[in-house]
């Protein structure tokens, strides 16, 4: 048995081998990926593996070497890609290699439509994750989530910050810790504490890889991969409503009605689908300056623009302050 | 006398293939030696598998350490080698390292 790299962007022999085993094995073709791993058994490739980040994916072993030594073979090597730059590994594969994966050291984290299920192997996983920010609920006491981007922080999200604070006794405001934004996640999570820091019940963290992540929702960050948004955005909503909701204690989900979207749009729509009697999907109209609703992606435009009189009524001083230093910076820069 | 082993980083050793042990180990403040194992013959060995990892440790003068171990059927040599390896590695120490304990 033999292991070696499968190079699909540059040779076509490699990217057939690649083609054919997938199709053999009705596993969708993914290009989303760093790197391709090929078994094989003399010439011929008998089975794949690949890896993008910290996620493995695109998993396919030709019937008659599945059950043997192939795979524990394959999952070591992608793992040891892994680990190189990553603590955790996560895994995307059909709910019927559940059991396999058991073995080798996975967890599930949610199943999806029969059709796949995520997995997670660390030493940090969901479980820690979740110990480290638990916080005791007492009965009858109401609490809320918000997810955001805040990319940048805006008076929009201060709004909804805002009026889950007032309807509930707490609010956990989780920031997307996925860094593959405008503005770094080491900026946007402070310019959220600080624009929420006047609500003593808003408790703000980090996302980690467990909502809106690369592994959980990679299409938020791809613009096009629409036929993949809707199984990607269940998975997500999925996943809160099964693992995290759950565990802290929270009934309800504020999000912002979104106008602008599309990604958003769907995203909105499989949470209400998908929370359907066991969470309340609060969706409230987004503030308006002017007659129109402020958007982040606006605020960045404007800022693209150097328009920065117009971004002052909307985004609080702190981010305005935050907006006008980077520009500073820029400029010394030059 | 070996000097102390701090583990400063996460550190991976060993495979997924049948008779090995993957052992994962990582720092864990000052919460203790925590064993999380999946092993293939856990109602036979499970114990003393997750016993004897932390012996190795315990010998290495390792306190507090959070450490996972995928085992397919490894012998104890296999899983003492693997532990070693993955706590010189944690430790970022690629030579001197004293493969005897436990053997003394």
């Amino acid at each position: 048995m033999k292991i070696h790299y499968l190079r699909i962007n540059e040779k076509k022999e490699d990217e057939n081998t690649w083609s054919t085993l997938l199709e053999e094995s009705g596993i969708k073709k993914d290009r989303n990926v760093d790197v391709v791993v090929g078994v094989f058994d003399g010439q011929e490739c008998i089975a794949t593996g690949s890896v993008l980040d910290n996620i493995i994916k695109c998993i396919a072993v030709k019937e008659d070497y599945k059950g043997g030594a192939v795979v524990s073979t394959l999952i070591t090597h992608l793992e040891a890609v892994i680990y190189e730059t990553f603590d955790s590994c996560f895994v995307y594969t059909k709910p019927e290699n559940m059991k396999s994966f058991n073995f080798l050291g996975y967890k599930e984290l949610v199943t999806v439509d029969d059709q796949v299920v995520f997995m997670e192997k660390a030493l940090n996983d969901l479980e820690v994750y979740l110990d480290n920010i638990y916080q005791e609920v007492k009965v009858n006491f109401s609490v809320a989530a918000i997810v955001m981007n805040a990319n940048p922080f805006t008076y929009g999200h201060q709004f909804l910050a805002e009026k889950a604070s007032e309807e509930n006794e707490r609010v956990y405001i989780f920031v997307v810790s996925e860094d593959k934004s405008f503005v770094p996640f080491a900026d946007r999570i402070k310019l959220v504490k600080s624009g929420t820091s006047h609500l003593k019940n808003v408790i703000v963290l980090e996302t980690g890889p467990y909502m809106v992540s690369q592994a959980t929702f990679p299409s938020y960050f791809l613009s096009n991969e629409k036929d993949k948004v809707n199984i990607q955005a269940m998975l997500d909503a999925k996943l809160f409503k099964e693992k995290i909701a759950p565990k802290l204690g929270i009934s309800k989900r504020y999000v912002g009605e979104e106008p602008f979207s599309q990604t958003t749009l769907i995203y909105n729509q499989e949470m209400k689908r998908v929370f359907k009697g066991d969470l309340t999907l609060v969706e409230l109209k987004r503030l308006s300056k002017c007659g129109r609703e402020i958007s982040a992606s606006c605020v960045r435009k404007l800022w693209r623009e150097n328009r920065f009189d117009e971004i002052k009524h909307l985004v609080p001083e702190t981010t305005y302050k935050y907006i006008l230093s980077k520009e500073r910076n820029r400029k010394n820069d030059q | 006398m070996t000097n102390k082993l701090i583990l400063s980083k996460q550190a991976v050793a060993g495979t997924l293939e049948s008779s090995d042990i993957q052992i994962i180990i990582n720092q864990n403040n000052d919460k203790g030696i925590d064993i999380h194992l999946k092993s293939s013959v856990e109602k036979q060995y499970g114990n003393h598998i997750r016993q004897f990892i932390k012996e190795i440790l315990l010998d290495l003068g390792i306190e507090n350490a959070k450490l996972q171990a995928v085992d397919q059927g490894a012998l104890d040599s296999t899983i003492r080698a693997r532990t070693i390896t993955a706590l010189y590695r944690s430790a970022g120490i690629t030579s001197d390292i004293d493969w005897e304990v436990l053997d003394r």
